[in-house]
């Protein structure tokens, strides 16, 4: 049954003439021949290529597998903290040596100007305990390793802070600062 | 020497051995696919030459892309696909016209070919050169045809093609297909008409 797109008869007939039009006899033997000469000849070529990628390649293969994906995440992570422990070594000091020299360079700047007072506080003593100043920290003039004190009965802090100076008790428990007073120092 | 009669192995088996490296392989199946995609390309370009180089950068290509062929069609499909696409861009890159065909290329049995024997019957030597006349006006109203029209009326009504093959073949729709075949029997019968008519 002819549908739409049928051609008519005569045209239909036409058109399956054009199927007895064939190339030359021997056409496709030459064909098949010819191919077979230019694939043979694409293949050298690219063997060639290949050949020439491959030893390139091999000689860069000691190192090829860094660039492997599941190499980079372990490198990323290796140079990143290698840089963030430079970052901090240039940042402070670390080794004891180091620790230690910046110490005494600070003890001899402290210790090297006379402290003289400013002001002179009354230290609270609010139900028989003092409340210390921020920053102030408590030391006694007994105890055996207490730093040579001011003659004033203060010791400086690192920040030239006020420090008022507790006596100490016998049992060892926390002094107690039932009286006294605090004195600014300044260099 | 080969024995004709042997069974042929599927082009199945042989594209298995060609992925697998088998030249010879290849060969065979460029054998066996030659003549029905020379005709195809050579009915869409009108022209030897042409017909000759596209097809055999029709099969490198189709070597080349082979590991790539999954057997999700058939291989013969895959092959046309490949080499209608290839014609199809060599056509619109072409400018110049094809020369006409004449039935000088037709082969020597077509004489007893029924389609060829009911439109020379009666026999006679005017009747032959009508046909011939006639011949050359189906190419030239071949040629005036757009490359994707003229492609459905190659595959459709000169190698026998099913719709829904060649719309396997073309990527698109059998509707399109019936569509353009269509369109394109109308161009053809309203340029034939008028030497029908004389």
């Amino acid at each position: 049954m002819n549908t739409p797109s049928d051609p008519s008869p005569e045209l239909a007939a036409l058109l399956r003439l054009k199927r007895h039009e064939h190339p030359p006899e021997g056409y496709f033997d030459e064909f098949a021949h010819a191919f077979r000469e230019r694939q043979r000849s694409e293949l050298l070529r690219v063997s060639a290529w290949r050949l020439f990628t491959d030893r390139v390649g091999t000689s860069l293969l000691e190192w090829r597998f860094l660039l492997q994906p599941r190499w980079l995440v372990p490198i990323g992570a290796a140079y990143a903290l290698l840089m963030t422990s430079l970052f901090f070594r240039q940042a402070k000091p670390t080794s004891p040596g180091e620790l230690a020299q910046a110490r005494g360079r600070a003890t001899a700047t402290a210790t090297a100007a006379p402290l003289r007072p400013i002001a002179v506080l009354p230290l609270p003593a609010a139900s028989g305990r003092a409340t210390l100043p921020r920053g102030a920290v408590p030391v006694s003039t007994n105890a055996p390793d207490a730093p040579t004190a001011p003659s004033n009965g203060l010791r400086r802090t690192p920040g030239d802070a006020l420090v008022p100076v507790l006596p100490s008790t016998p049992d060892g428990s926390s002094p107690q600062a039932d009286h006294g007073k605090i004195i600014i120092l300044v260099r | 020497m080969p024995d004709d009669d042997a069974p042929q192995p599927p082009d199945t088996e042989l594209v298995a051995r060609a992925q697998a490296g088998e030249l010879e392989a290849f060969d065979e199946l460029v054998r066996r696919h030659s003549p029905r995609l020379y005709a195809l390309v050579y009915h869409m370009t009108s022209h030897r030459e042409d017909t000759n180089d596209l097809l055999q950068d029709v099969f490198a290509k189709a070597y080349r892309s082979l590991g790539r062929f999954r057997g999700q069609s058939q291989f013969y499909t895959w092959l046309y696909s490949i080499a209608t696409n290839m014609t199809l861009n060599f056509l619109k890159k072409r400018n110049r016209r094809a020369r006409a065909l004449s039935l000088d290329d037709l082969d020597a049995g077509v004489e007893r070919n029924e389609d060829f024997i009911a439109l020379t019957t009666p026999r006679s030597p005017e009747k032959e050169t009508s046909l011939k006349e006639l011949q050359k006006k189906l190419n030239e109203a071949m040629q005036s045809l757009s490359e994707d029209h003229r492609a459905v009326v190659v595959m459709y009504d000169i190698q026998g093609l099913p719709h829904a093959e060649i719309s396997r073949i073309m990527g698109v729709s059998e509707g399109t297909i019936r569509s353009r075949l269509f369109y394109a029997h109308r161009q053809l019968q309203s340029q034939l008409d008028e030497f029908w008519k004389k």
